[in-house]
């Protein structure tokens, strides 16, 4: 993957950067190479760079101030909350620094009337939950890094969850945002109401993968937790049948809290790790997870059951407790780690179809895997059909690295050519950056790219991710298109 | 002067004929919306010329279908199907007497209506979209998916931008079942004050509400389910809340509609404001009412609807949401004759910059409703 090439004048200034950001940010910047070394890369750990430097800010005033100065300078900084992203949204820049948001980690208001909670974009996914547990309430969106991965975080990349179906990702979960733009400029979008005045700005910026502004604070959307959470557990003879049963299941009209699938390979290695007691003789294993109140819970498993009946299903348990229930969910949750026993090393890949073509993708995921021999196993978002095949490789074999990544690029082109897209809740980041022309055209992108150019026009915020290139954004004021042809065709490409 | 494009092709011509002579346009569907239209314009440009086919595809609850495509249509389809627009789109017939509009027009206003606080606004359904830039561009975004995170969020970003970005043609809803069963409770609540708590209260718990509304004299709850649960969850939540009177069935529906229609019974002359705000301000809103105004609490307070009567065209609503919520809440005049009040108070200035920058990259000649930008005209 190439990166912008780095800017040699920026990096010979190291050290004038370093002490200018350290009369900011007196006890915050980090410009050792030991010290910055731990911030080389996030969850897609293929990809490793060390920044110029770590600044790491406690007051949005810090914030206004150290980006402020870098757009004067020229300095290109990556906002970093936990460093968990799955695409490398927040891989440094060798001639940049990071921006780690982790001190802000406190959550300043929760509001329990108007059903929000005002937090700061270190604190920690699984936090928001347990600050607010007592008085029976809960952040619904449920990345499985939620220990680890920061609010912050959850809104650049619009995060997802098990409970996307019901509850949605990130986005319609985030009220609003205060935000810092690249040159210091400090803005409110949203807020505890329902709704914004002007352009929807907080949807355009939420999932915006570092690329439009540093969030100081966000405005969650908190919900009062369901009475009652129940589990299915469905065993199928083949992945078709239990497909057709989760299709089945939608067009009767339910919407449940979360469903599920995995593979055989998914399914036993995940029963290895942690005894949930899956049945290891079916293909497929489904989890349907019903929530509400006793009555609603009980009549939606009971619809559940009798259109799996219908549909093949071979094994059926309902969860009789909240510790059973939990270990249905532990296969799932642990099925990455799972694999990661099975395996040296896989590379999770995240692409979105509709789910209709589910049989027909699996069966070109198999495919693509043997041809670069490798193998993989499949956990799915059954209901919204997201899909993350793991691809199982061994790193210290010559070649199988970059095997694996070929095989998670077909994959994905894959998905985007049965009709879906390239990432459902992991972000484009560097990893997919490449591939965004599989599934924009050229307009498409320039109609998004140069968005930018109303936030970042230096183009100093985390380039590099997302977008294959980015639009010179003194030359936006003019009309340039004409009869589809490229308006930059001479752009440089990262 | 008006433009009737018929294909897209036709219709990015246009824009870019219209761009290189500085010909601003006026982006309407059938006009059912006047009082947050296009406003003047040099052109009129009437796009119920564009169709296209519908797929509306039940089981992967997607919807995609053309923009010009009447909003009554698109309802009743989706009823076939046992399935629903969740965020309720208020009809603008209500209002303003033209007619339900287009999907595409209720899409650009961006309003959402009762379900709102509980299934999301209107911009959390729209999954993709097409149309063409101000500057003739014909482009896609977003997806025909329900879960997808590829690339900068412009469906969020058009929705709502009142046809100032961008003229969509073609739009992919996520659609959802329609509750089988629902009932409302009545219960008494004589102020905002009284209401907001009840509201408040009965939303604490889980319990199947998605709606929750209150005019003058009684809060509305809603609770829909299967007609199966539907009891249990009635029973539990009249349990826990203060004394009141059940309607069930097509009488609760008939309710809902006429609240997501602002209660159909908006005097004809009177001049309607929208007001979100928090909802625990909207009893320091009505504080600040004068006594011939009429307040109207939706999204469990968070919508205000303040009716005033003719005569009271110089109310400054702006300055009185502002008053009571700071900066977050704000107004906008749906209907009502022009005054010295603007029908939309001007963005914070760093905001306005940057919505101006936004609207220059998209429309940089300022040819697309420009009357209808954020912080009006340009």
């Amino acid at each position: 993957m190439k990166m912008p090439d780095p800017d040699a004048a920026v990096m010979a200034r190291q050290a004038e950067i370093a002490a200018a950001l350290s009369a900011i940010v007196p006890d915050g910047v980090i410009a050792d190479a030991t010290g910055v070394s731990p911030y080389g890369s996030d969850g897609l750990v293929m990809y490793r760079q060390s920044p110029l430097a770590v600044v790491l800010p406690r007051t949005t005033s810090q914030v206004s101030r150290v980006l402020a100065w870098c757009h004067a300078n020229g300095v290109k900084v990556v906002a970093r909350g936990s460093g968990t992203s799955l695409s490398g949204g927040a891989l440094p820049l060798a001639d940049g620094i990071v921006l780690g948001m982790a001190r802000f980690n406190r959550i300043l208001n929760v509001d329990y009337d108007n059903r929000c909670a005002v937090v700061q974009p270190g604190v920690t996914n699984l936090a928001v939950s347990q600050a607010i547990a007592h008085k029976g309430f809960y952040y619904a969106p449920d990345p499985s890094s939620q220990i680890a991965c920061s609010i912050g975080g959850n809104v650049a990349e619009n995060a997802g969850g098990v409970h996307c179906l019901k509850y949605g990702t990130t986005s319609p979960n985030l009220l609003g945002v205060e935000l810092v733009l690249m040159d210091g400029t400090v803005l409110r979008l949203g807020g505890p109401g329902q709704e914004q005045a002007g352009y929807d700005l907080l949807g355009l910026v939420c999932g915006s993968e570092g690329l439009l502004g540093v969030v100081t604070e966000a405005t969650v959307r908190i919900l009062p937790k369901p009475a009652t959470q129940r589990a299915l557990l469905l065993g199928f003879p083949s992945v078709a049948y239990a497909s057709d049963c989760v299709a089945a299941i939608i067009a009767a009209g339910i919407i449940p809290a979360g469903l599920e699938m995995m593979d055989a390979p998914a399914i036993r290695a995940a029963e290895d790790f942690v005894q949930a007691g899956y049945p290891t003789d079916v293909e497929a294993l489904m989890i349907a997870e019903a929530d509400g109140s006793a009555a609603e819970v009980d009549d939606q498993l009971a619809r559940i059951t009798t259109i799996a009946n219908a549909h093949n299903c071979t094994h059926l348990r309902a969860s009789t407790d909240e510790a059973q229930r939990l270990l249905f969910w532990a296969g799932r949750k642990a099925a990455f780690p799972a694999v990661g026993r099975i395996a040296s090393d896989y590379y999770c890949v995240d692409g979105t179809i509709p789910r209709r073509q589910l049989g027909a993708v699996l069966g070109q995921i198999s495919a693509i895997v043997a041809r670069h021999g490798l193998g993989v196993a499949n956990v799915f978002h059954a209901g919204d059909g997201n899909l993350h095949p793991l691809v199982m490789y061994d790193a210290s074999v010559p070649g199988q690295t970059e095997a694996a990544e070929a095989a998670g690029a077909e994959i994905l082109m894959a998905c985007v050519d049965a009709g879906g897209v390239l990432t459902g809740e992991h972000g484009v980041g560097v990893e997919k950056r490449d591939l965004m022309e599989h599934q924009f055209s050229a307009i498409d992108l320039e109609v998004q790219s140069r968005l930018k150019c109303a936030f970042d026009a230096r183009g100093l915020l985390n380039p590099g991710k997302l977008f294959p290139t980015l639009s010179r954004c003194a030359e936006m004021n003019h009309m340039h298109v004409h009869g589809g042809r490229l308006p930059f065709p001479e752009l440089p490409r990262f | 002067m008006a433009y009737r494009p018929a294909t897209i092709e036709e219709l990015a011509e246009m824009i870019r004929e219209a761009a290189a002579h500085g010909r601003s346009l006026a982006v309407s569907g059938t006009g059912s919306r006047p009082g947050i239209g296009p406003g003047a314009a040099d052109a009129d440009l009437d796009l119920t010329g564009l169709g296209g086919s519908i797929d509306h595809d039940p089981g992967e609850l997607l919807l995609t279908l053309p923009a010009s495509t009447p909003l009554d249509h698109v309802e009743k389809l989706l009823a076939q199907s046992g399935q629903c627009l969740a965020f309720e789109p208020p009809s603008p017939d209500a209002i303003w007497g033209l007619g339900h509009g287009t999907i595409g027009g209720a899409v650009a206003s961006g309003l959402s209506g009762p379900r709102r606080p509980f299934a999301g606004a209107c911009r959390d359904h729209v999954l993709g979209l097409s149309g063409v830039t101000g500057r003739g561009e014909i482009f896609t975004a977003g997806g025909k998916v329900l879960k997808n995170v590829t690339g900068f969020d412009l469906p969020r970003l058009l929705t709502g931008s009142r046809g100032t970005l961008a003229v969509l043609t073609q739009i992919t809803l996520k659609v959802l079942p329609l509750a089988p069963a629902q009932a409302t409770l009545l219960l008494p609540a004589d102020t905002a004050a009284k209401a907001v708590r009840i509201m408040a209260d009965a939303l604490m718990v889980d319990g199947g509400i998605t709606g929750a509304a209150w005019s003058e004299s009684e809060v509305q709850l809603r609770i829909e389910s299967s007609s199966a649960v539907l009891p249990a969850l009635v029973d539990a939540a009249r349990a826990r809340l203060p004394a009141s009177t059940l309607i069930e069935g097509d009488a609760s529906r008939a309710l809902w509609a006429a609240i997501a229609s602002l209660y159909d019974h908006a005097h004809a002359d009177e001049i309607i404001w929208r007001c979100p705000l928090p909802a625990n301000r909207a009893p320091a809103l009505a504080a600040l009412l004068p006594p011939d105004a009429r307040l109207r609490l939706d999204w469990a307070g968070a919508l205000a609807w303040v009716l005033l009567p003719a005569g009271a065209a110089d109310l400054d609503v702006h300055g009185l949401v502002a008053q009571a919520a700071g900066r977050d809440g704000h107004a906008e005049r749906l209907r009502g004759a022009a005054s010295a009040i603007p029908a939309r108070a001007p963005l914070e200035p760093g905001l306005a910059a940057l919505s101006a920058r936004v609207k220059a990259l998209f429309d940089p000649a300022g040819i697309l409703s420009p009357a209808a930008a954020p912080g009006g005209a340009a």
